[in-house]
Parts: structure tokens; C-alpha cells; sequence
């Protein structure tokens, strides 16, 4: 995020895409709700009308895989009605003429006819975007799982560069981050192309850096995505290690991704639990949960905040660190011989620019916003207050592109998958707590009611959705939070394993999956249960003597 | 209706007189905003004959907190607007003739405060007496939220038994709700209203309401039903304000003591 989490309370006009952050996100919701109760306005762009878009006052129904056009719709009027924030255009950003005549063509009318949202409703959404001082835009993964998840998130940059809504209380472009510290991961140096602080390996100098630090020679060219990785299963890559991801639920083309898995010579699964995908492996090594070890967690406003072991592992246990120094010595490296979490965040702190200013005892207040470029340094909550880390911020001159498959006679309905309240992700933690289950027992394809009656299918029933990949049966619930010609379901249940389905395409640059767009065919069906690729079964089975007693 | 503009009072309310519900019209605000522009400086109040400086808009509980005295609160919480219901935090003002409730009333300039005096403390007993009347005197486990001591420690502090108002019952439990997270043991309810405002102002679900007046106040969702078919999402934040244990973590209760759900009460 742009800027920080108490920021949210903050802006006059909030501009949420692609977010459905009362159930994916619903602690940082709080700040937005706030805001709204102190009179801010939202607008809101889904395919689905959520919770966020109830409350909006401005919701812009928009079609899956769209939101190119919407935006550079948009931004065609806050160039026309002159709402650019010049003097911020003129001194803090680059391609502006190019990209006025970049947007020419692209009108709320050509935007309509793309988005299927009334051309005025853009208008009105520009507008109200573009002439309020303090505007900020959130977006979660419905902006970047798509083919051109890119090309999204620059075009929501063009709308923040040309307002001049960037490096200022309330404004910003704010990613919210999926997972606890998944910003961490990244900050690490979990990523193909970076060193830990995002520092590209391919820089000669990075190179060198890290050659002396770690004294020995370092791998040269870019590492390859998790996309490239499985494909390359069975053929250039023999063995695996994963570490704390139900790869087998969460990845797109279920089917594809447990052939390439079982196409491996050897799996290594570490994780706090026999997942899905750790069922599949050779080894699993049983790693320590997050209150049975120390470290930091980074979150989704670059928060360095302490994690404090509370309990001892249970069994067998041991934190991730601990279980990949050992397999490094045991392969014959050296430099993983730590013996706690700190001498491994003090090394993070020395090789990254972003982290300089800190150290293990220092992160223990939990106070640091990275970038905290020095010592003394009080760290950066708002990030491109002054300038841009580039100098100035560029426009991008973005176009629509359909998505990877588009629906037709074979599989008219456009599937979108995304998350609910209760369960989070594969539900590896929250699928075995108590209670939960109770609230959200099984997962439901939600389907338009005229959808509903167009298909034979039934409020209750059953149905069996089939894509280009595979089918899974899965029961019907209809509301009209789906709009016509859009079916939703989570990804989380691994018995009804949605992801069966998706994986029609990849963003180019990221390697992304298109998780949010799928075409589909539905039918009824009298009993679910019988179709499902792989993983199907159910997670927990509630204790004797459980809490909730009496059967609802 | 755009005639009257409304502020709140968290805001601009600092001059107002404490009876104010919470929010000033345009006349009322150009009027504090008149006497604040008044006086440039640092204002201060005098606190158990000490002087305290304090910032515009911080209420005499604040001030006091910030001193270090102990207030004693119930329907106090940092995070919520002030309300003003228990009337536990009443400190005498010089030249007020009946003491006020600290937690609502603004810091003014010049004000003098004695936040514990026998008379006030005399009050409180009395008050807690009033408000423990229809409590079981019983022990509330810890384990039913981290506030959830507050009552019992003051009735203890203040030695304030339930015997002399004893008799009538308010609020009725709902041990049928099935719910998997939250004790809803409204015996135990004081009706300070921190769970429905938590509710409304930090998460803003609007989940929880309340029922009645007086005596027949009983904290409800819709319809009188349960938790799971309102639109609380068991986030929490209502069993870990609650003063008393009225309501409480069904999870944590698990490992209280008796091993029953209603463990000490």
C-alpha cells in the first residue's frame, strides 16, 4: 500500500475495484467504514453486488475482466472535464501528452460497451474521483488476477498520477495484501527475480553484493515463477520443496497442478498440517505455527510488526527457518547455521537498503513502516510523498484485452472465485477450527436467480459446472448478489475444489493466473459429490462434546 | 434539511454543557468557535489542586487519566464516544452544584476538579450498589473476556454488595442461542451499552441493538433471535468490552475451571 492502513479513515472520496474487503479483509474494513460514517463518498466497482457495494454511493456493475476499459474510460473524463491536477502533472509525472492522446478513443461510450457499465455511471465515477482533494483507491485481487493484471493496476496509477492523489494523507493506490505477511515473503527475497529488498539479480552490482555476503558464488539469471516451475515438473525438474502453500487448492487447473506434483521425483512439504498437497509428498516436515516461534511478520502497509512464540511446538515441530538450515547443511552449505530468528532478520536488515535503518531490537516496537533507509530514520508510512522511487511516475498507455477465454454456446457463464468471511484461503487453519464450520458448513455457487431458472437449476440443489479443464459438482444457492450471466464461488473447500476449473490464463508479466475469469457450463444435477478432480474430501469432523451442542 | 449543519461533537463539543446528546448546529459551533479563537493559550484546569494543562476537546476524564488518578468506570471504553450512562467517573466541579459525569464533560479553562472526595466516593458506592442489585454476587471467570473483572473489582474496591437494592432481575440470557463463539448470559448484563456501541462505532455491523426501556432494557438482535442470523460476523470486539461477562468467549471457556460453559456464575 501507498500509504498506511489509518490512512483509510481519511480520504472524501474512496474508489474500491476489485476488492471485496468486509469479507477478505474485514479488520482494515473497519477504517473504511469509518470513513464512511464520517461522511466520505465510495464508489464501488464489482461484478458482484457485495457488502462494499451496498454501501456504496456510486456501484458500478462492471462485466469479469473489464476493468481496463472502465478505467481508461474514466480517465477520458477526468482529461476531458479538465479535473487533472496540473501543477502535480507538471512536476511530479511524465507522458501526459502521450497519454491524452492515448485516451481519445477510449470514451465512456467505448468504455460501456466493454464494462456493460452506462457510460453516464462512468462520468459520474470520474467525476467524483477526479474532483475531490483527497481520493484513494483500494483494490485486492480482483484488480490482478486476470491476464492483464499489469496492465489494471498502471491504469489505476494513470488515475492517481493524473489527480495528483499520491504521497498525500488519504489518497494513494493501495493494494491490501492477501495474507499476513506476504509482504514479508517478498521483502525476503522470496520472489524469482529479487534479492531480499527487492534488489533484481540480474544488477551486476546486486550481484557482487551478495557474493561477498553470503561468500560464495551466486546464481546469476532470474529464478523462474511457480507457474513455469510446475510445467517444467517431470521435465528439467525432478524435486520440490514447498513451504507453507496448499499449492494442490489454491492453484488454478487443479488437475494439471497434482500431475505435475506427482510427475516429481521427490516432494518436500513443510507445513503446520497434512495438507492437500503435503498428502502428495514424499517428506513432510512438520513446521512450527505462528505461536510456537519468533520472528517478524510484514504486513499490507509494510508494517514490521514482532511475532512472540507463545507455546512450545507441538511434537515434532520446528520453525521454517530452523527445518531449510538444516537441509542446507545437510546439502553442504554453509551460512545457515543460525540458531535463532534473529541473526536471520539482522542479515535481512544489513543487505537491504529498505531495512538499513533497523534491527531485531529495534523492529520490536513494532513502529517501523519500511523504506528506513538509515539509522535514526523514523520509517516512511506514505511512500512518494516527495518524489517517486523512479523520479517522476510515468503513465502508462494501457489497452483493454479480453480475457484469456471468453464465453460463447459451450460455456455461457462467466465464473468469478474469490473469498468469504469464514474461511480463510484452503481453510488449512480455519477448516479445522472449531466453530467456524458451523457458520459456513459448504461451500455454494451463487447464481442469479433468472440464471437459475434459464439452467433448471434450483435454490438447494445441486449443480455440475464444467470448463474447458474439468467439472466439479457443487450446491446452488441464488441471490442476486450474482449478476445476470455471473456464477461465484470461493476457491477455499478443497471438497468442492473450484480451481478445478480455472487456469485459462496467465498474466505475461507477473505469470499471475487468471483465477477471476472463467468461462463456464452449468447444469442440474440430483447429488452432488460424485465429480471432483483429486482432493476431495472433508477437512474436519467436529469433536464429541463439541460447543455448539444442540444441532441447528 | 441542509438548513442545520451537524458536527460532532468529538470535534467541536468541548464547550457544550455535558447534557448535550452529541451533536451542535451551525449557530451553537460559530459561537465555540468565537471563544476558542479567544484564548490562544495553553489552557488549563485544576485537578485535586494541582494544575493540569490540556488540550481543547480532552474531557475531564481524560485529563484526570492522563494525571494518573483512578477514575472508576462501566460504560467507559477509550475506543467508544463517551456516553455517560454508569455516572461512575462523577467528580465535583467548583460552582457546579451537582457533581458530573468526568467522561462526557469537556476540560475548561479555569475549571476546578476534585475527582475523589468523600462525597463523590459515597456516590459511587451507592451507584455500584444500584448497579451490582440485581448481579448474583458471584465470581466471573477471567477467562470470559479481558474486561470482563471490571464490575467485580469495583463492587470488591468499594465494598458495594447487592443486599441493600436486591430483588428485581433485568434482562433475560439466551443459553438457547446455538452460536459456536459467543455466551450470551444477559443475567449478568448492566445495560452500559459498550457491546452495541462497539458493535456500531469500531466495527461498524450494527449487529446488536437495544430492546425496551428501563428496567425491560435487554441487548437483542432482529426479532429477538440469534446471533448467527443477524448480521454479526463473531468478530468479537462485543465479549472482549464486556464489564462483566455477560458476554463471553464460549472457546476460552472451554479450559475455565468447572469445565461447565457458565463456569463460576
Amino acid at each position: 500500500m501507498s500509504n498506511p492502513l489509518a490512512d483509510m479513515e481519511k480520504p472524501d472520496v474512496i474508489f474500491c475495484i476489485g476488492t471485496n474487503m468486509t469479507e477478505a479483509h474485514p479488520v482494515a474494513a473497519t477504517r473504511l467504514k469509518k470513513a464512511l460514517a464520517r461522511g466520505a463518498k465510495m464508489i464501488v466497482a464489482d461484478p458482484r453486488r457485495i457488502r462494499l457495494a451496498e454501501m456504496a454511493d456510486l456501484y458500478l456493475p462492471i462485466r469479469v475482466g473489464s476493468d481496463t476499459a472502465l478505467l481508461l474510460g474514466m480517465a477520458h473524463v477526468i482529461v476531458r472535464e479538465r479535473l487533472a491536477d496540473r501543477e502535480f502533472v507538471a512536476t511530479r509525472t511524465e507522458g501526459y501528452d502521450e497519454l491524452v492522446d492515448h485516451l481519445q478513443e477510449k470514451t465512456p461510450e467505448w468504455a460501456e460497451s466493454i464494462t456493460g457499465v452506462p457510460a453516464a455511471m462512468i462520468e459520474e465515477a470520474a467525476i467524483l474521483y477526479g474532483s475531490s482533494d483527497k481520493a484513494a483507491i483500494y483494490y485486492t485481487l480482483g484488480i490482478t488476477e486476470h491476464i492483464c493484471g499489469v496492465e489494471n493496476v498502471q491504469s489505476l496509477c494513470n488515475l492517481a498520477l493524473l489527480t495528483g492523489n499520491f504521497g498525500r494523507e488519504g489518497t494513494g493506490v493501495n493494494p491490501m495484501r492477501g495474507q499476513n505477511n506476504i509482504q514479508g515473503a517478498g521483502d525476503s527475497g522470496a520472489l524469482p527475480n529479487n534479492y531480499a529488498g527487492f534488489q533484481p539479480v540480474d544488477d551486476a552490482a546486486n550481484q557482487a553484493k551478495f557474493e561477498k555476503a553470503y561468500g560464495r558464488k551466486v546464481d546469476l539469471e532470474k529464478g523462474i515463477t511457480k507457474v513455469t516451475a510446475l510445467e517444467q515438473c517431470g521435465d528439467g525438474i525432478f524435486g520440490m520443496l514447498i513451504d507453507g502453500e496448499n499449492t494442490v487448492v489454491s492453484d488454478p487447473d487443479q488437475e494439471h497442478c497434482i500431475h505435475a506434483l506427482k510427475s516429481l521425483e521427490h516432494l518436500v512439504v513443510i507445513d503446520i498440517f497434512l495438507t492437500e498437497t503435503a498428502e502428495l509428498a514424499d517428506v513432510v516436515l512438520p513446521a512450527a505455527s505462528w505461536a510456537e516461534t519468533d520472528g517478524n511478520f510484514v504486513n499490507t502497509e509494510r508494517r514490521i510488526q514482532r511475532v512472540r512464540k507463545a507455546v512450545e511446538p507441538a511434537g515434532e515441530a520446528r520453525p521454517d527457518w530452523w527445518i531449510i538450515g538444516q537441509i542446507a547443511q545437510r546439502m553442504g552449505m554453509r551460512g545457515f547455521d543460525y540458531d535463532s530468528a534473529v541473526p536471520i532478520f539482522n542479515e535481512l536488515c544489513e543487505l537491504s537498503p529498505i531495512y538499513a535503518g533497523i534491527d531485531w531490537d529495534l523492529a520490536e516496537s513494532g513502529q517501523y513502516q519500511w523504506p528506513i533507509p538509515y539509522r535514526g530514520h523514523p520509517g516512511t508510512p506514505r511512500l512518494h510523498e516527495d518524489e517517486f522511487i523512479n523520479g517522476r511516475g510515468k503513465f502508462s498507455f494501457t489497452d483493454y484485452r479480453d480475457p484469456a477465454e471468453t464465453i460463447d454456446e459451450d460455456y455461457p457463464l462467466w465464473l468469478t472465485t474469490g473469498r468469504r468471511l469464514e474461511s480463510y484461503h484452503t481453510r488449512t487453519q480455519t477448516g479445522r477450527s472449531e466453530g467456524i464450520n458451523d457458520l459456513l458448513p459448504e461451500e455454494t455457487l451463487e447464481v442469479h436467480p433468472s440464471d437459475a431458472a434459464r439452467y433448471g437449476l434450483h435454490d438447494g440443489g445441486w449443480a455440475r459446472m464444467r470448463s474447458r479443464r474439468g467439472a466439479v459438482d457443487v450446491r446452488v444457492q441464488t441471490t442476486r448478489r450474482s449478476p445476470q450471466g455471473t456464477v461465484f464461488a470461493s476457491f477455499s473447500f478443497a471438497d468442492v475444489p473450484i480451481n478445478v476449473l480455472t487456469g485459462s490464463g496467465y498474466d505475461p508479466i507477473t505469470h499471475t493466473a487468471e483465477l477471476k475469469v472463467c468461462p463456464v457450463h452449468v447444469e442440474s444435477i440430483a447429488e452432488g459429490g460424485a465429480v471432483g478432480a483429486g482432493a476431495s474430501k472433508v477437512l474436519v469432523q467436529n469433536p464429541p462434546g463439541d460447543l455448539v451442542g444442540e444441532p441447528r | 434539511m441542509a438548513a442545520v449543519q451537524h458536527v460532532s461533537i468529538r470535534e467541536f463539543g468541548w464547550l457544550c454543557s455535558p447534557s448535550l446528546s452529541g451533536e451542535v448546529s451551525q449557530p451553537q459551533l460559530q459561537q465555540i468557535m468565537a471563544s476558542v479563537n479567544q484564548s490562544q493559550q495553553q489552557p488549563k484546569i485544576t485537578l485535586d489542586g494541582e494544575q493540569m494543562e490540556f488540550s481543547p476537546g480532552e474531557t475531564v476524564y481524560e485529563v484526570a487519566t492522563r494525571a494518573g488518578k483512578t477514575v472508576p468506570t462501566l460504560c467507559y471504553d477509550p475506543r467508544l464516544e463517551a456516553f455517560g450512562s454508569c455516572r461512575l467517573c462523577v467528580v465535583e466541579v467548583a460552582g457546579q452544584r451537582t457533581p458530573v459525569a468526568s467522561c462526557t464533560t469537556q476540560a475548561e479553562d479555569g475549571m476546578e476538579v476534585t475527582t475523589a472526595s468523600a462525597k463523590v466516593e459515597g456516590l459511587r458506592r451507592t451507584l455500584l450498589e444500584l448497579v451490582a442489585s440485581e448481579n448474583r454476587e458471584v465470581a466471573v471467570d477471567a477467562l470470559r473476556g479481558v474486561a470482563s473483572q471490571e464490575l467485580g473489582t469495583l463492587v470488591e474496591q468499594y465494598d458495594a454488595g447487592c443486599g441493600r437494592f436486591a430483588g428485581a432481575q433485568s434482562g433475560a440470557s439466551r443459553p438457547d442461542d446455538p452460536n459456536p463463539f459467543i455466551l450470551r448470559d444477559y443475567d449478568l448484563c448492566i445495560s452500559c451499552y459498550r457491546c452495541v456501541r462497539v458493535c456500531a462505532e469500531q466495527e461498524g455491523d450494527y449487529a446488536i441493538s437495544i430492546a425496551n426501556r428501563g428496567f425491560a432494557t435487554q441487548i437483542t438482535v432482529e426479532f429477538g433471535g440469534h446471533l448467527q442470523d443477524s448480521a454479526c460476523t463473531f468478530c468479537g470486539q462485543c465479549v472482549q468490552t464486556c464489564p462483566t461477562g455477560a458476554l463471553a468467549d464460549k472457546k476460552a471457556l472451554r479450559f475455565a475451571g468447572d469445565g461447565t460453559l457458565n463456569g463460576g456464575s
